[in-house]
């Protein structure tokens, strides 16, 4: 099978088994409901340069885009055996996994992304070549991510509550709702440290022209520097679990 | 064509299979029993590449497992596994297209309409899977492992938990594979399916080899055939016997009420071998 038609194949499966559910859809616009709902009463518009209901919007649909991670964790882990004994090479299923996520939790966003564009249309000041670099880069390091947590389903369960916790942080911290600049100190160097902050910083910066954390120049760089870090250590990563999996026979946990 | 030559398989310090050999030649049923904890299913792992032995080599073809792509093997391994959440609401068609880009083979809507005609699922094509019963369920494992057509296909318990009738279609079909040439090896604990299905059986214990060969051989190993329980005027007695005339000297000075006769079972075989027998 050609490699393009089995991650197709893979990525349509992951869409049919996500959507015929219907509650995923009504939790998604539910989700979506809460975080307008939040981004109106607590009102963060006075702390923020801008308007926070295209803030948030932009930030949530980077997110859809780059915050794959969970999903690739549940299904390496429900996955597993399948992945260690039949020939599908385990990043062709990372890729599928991550481009199933794409059409179930992308599309709702960009959806509302389009919606808002003519309600805030003074807000937006669209660069459309920092916009494609941003997307890129944003999803390569969210690949480098995917490794880590690949590596990490193959070795425990999938426990919901972690999962959900960890979207939980990871939009805490990663400036979706609060911008960065506002957590409290510590918390702000752990943001630095994973790269959907940088992205969703660019992101945001190249459609709201928005402040960025650090100088333009010194942000890609450092999104660039992260995206290679993080690709190589969470390929190496999958690679090392496989191996011990398979040599020292490592059982989940 | 798949051959075990002195394998020792540890989990931590934990000795799971300790040399072990045994070879399976193409076109055979090899039915691997034993009690829960024996290594059964650590056995089909580094068959299938999942783990690699410790010592000792597991050969497909001549060459060693681990060492060969899983492209290469062509080995199709049904796990003793539970239904899967997620996927619960494609169809067995869908289900089937998706196992078919796990093996990395281009099947076509054809050959799924076949595979689940073969497994008797074809009018269920179009039914969601949660909507399925066990029997159904492990007609669709068993389309799973037949769809990429390899020649090689390994079985993790494939009766667990399926009724009389349901076991009785899954022995017919694991005859049907061996028809199209395919040879099998499954684990499993139905006694009676194992020995109308399998053209050879090795028995583990402890991770150890205790006896391989045709059901015959392990009949034979026994050193009795016949299995008879007396109820007379004394109280029940149970004998053992190679051969009928053996029971006279227990029928004489006592009153008989009752008497039957059972011709041994791999069962009685297995419980014999493995030391659980309490009568």
């Amino acid at each position: 099978m050609r490699m393009h038609k089995q991650v197709w194949v893979i990525t349509k499966t992951m869409f049919k088994a996500w959507i015929r559910y219907p509650e995923n859809t009504m939790g998604t616009l539910i989700y979506l409901g809460i975080v307008g709902v939040f981004a109106y009463v607590l009102m963060l518009s006075n702390l923020l340069t801008i308007d926070a209901v295209p803030y948030y919007i932009v930030g949530l649909t980077i997110f859809a885009f780059i915050g794959q991670s969970n999903s690739v964790y549940i299904n390496f882990s429900v996955w597993r055996e399948e992945l260690l004994a039949k020939p599908v090479k385990p990043d062709i299923f990372l890729l599928s996994v991550y481009f199933g996520g794409l059409l179930t939790s992308a599309l709702p966003m960009l959806l509302l992304f389009f919606l808002s564009i003519p309600f805030y249309w003074e807000s937006l000041h669209m660069a459309p070549f920092l916009l494609l670099i941003s997307l890129f880069l944003g999803i390569l390091s969210s690949l480098g991510m995917c490794y880590l947590f690949a590596s990490l389903g193959l070795r425990f369960r999938p426990e919901g509550y972690i999962v959900t916790s960890l979207t939980f942080v990871f939009t805490f911290l990663c400036g979706i709702l609060v911008p960065v600049y506002l957590l409290p100190r510590p918390m702000v160097y752990v943001s630095y440290i994973i790269p959907y902050t940088w992205s969703i910083d660019l992101f945001r910066h190249s459609i709201l022209s928005t402040p960025t954390i650090s100088p333009l120049n010194q942000e890609l760089l450092i999104l660039v520097v992260s995206t290679a870090v993080y690709l190589f250590l969470g390929k190496l990563f999958l690679m090392r679990t496989l191996k011990a999996i398979r040599v020292k026979k490592v059982i989940i946990k | 064509m798949i051959e075990f030559e002195n394998v020792h398989i540890a989990y931590g310090k934990n000795r799971v299979i300790r040399g072990i050999s045994f070879r399976v030649e193409k076109g055979e049923i090899f039915g691997i029993i034993g009690p829960n904890g024996a290594g059964k299913t650590t056995l089909l792992r580094a068959l299938v590449g999942m783990i690699v032995p410790d010592r000792g080599r597991v050969l497909l073809r001549g060459k060693e497992v681990h060492k060969t792509r899983a492209e290469e093997r062509k080995i199709a391994y049904l796990f003793e596994v539970a239904r899967s959440g997620s996927f619960l609401r494609l169809t067995p068609e869908e289900d089937l297209e998706f196992y078919a880009a796990l093996y990395n083979v281009d099947v076509g809507r054809e050959r799924i309409r076949e595979v689940l005609k073969l497994v008797k699922l074809y009018n269920e094509r179009k039914k969601k899977l949660y909507t399925f019963s066990r029997g159904m369920w492990q007609k669709l494992y068993l389309a799973r492992v037949i769809l990429p057509d390899f020649p090689v296909i390994v079985l993790d318990e494939p009766w667990l938990g399926l009724d009389v009738a349901a076991q009785k279609e899954t022995v017919n079909m694991l005859h049907r594979f061996r028809d199209m040439g395919k040879t099998i090896i499954l684990s499993a604990h139905e006694m009676p399916l194992i020995e109308r299905s399998c053209t050879r059986i090795m028995l583990l214990k402890e991770g150890k080899k205790v006896i391989e060969g045709s059901p015959k051989t392990l009949f034979n190993s026994v050193g009795w055939r016949y299995r008879v329980s007396i109820k007379g005027n004394q109280k029940e007695k149970v004998v053992y016997v190679n051969d009928l005339r053996e029971i006279i000297q227990y029928l004489q000075n006592s009153e008989i009420y009752k008497m039957d006769i059972e011709q041994i079972s791999l069962e009685d075989v297995y419980l014999h071998l493995v030391g659980e027998r309490n009568d």
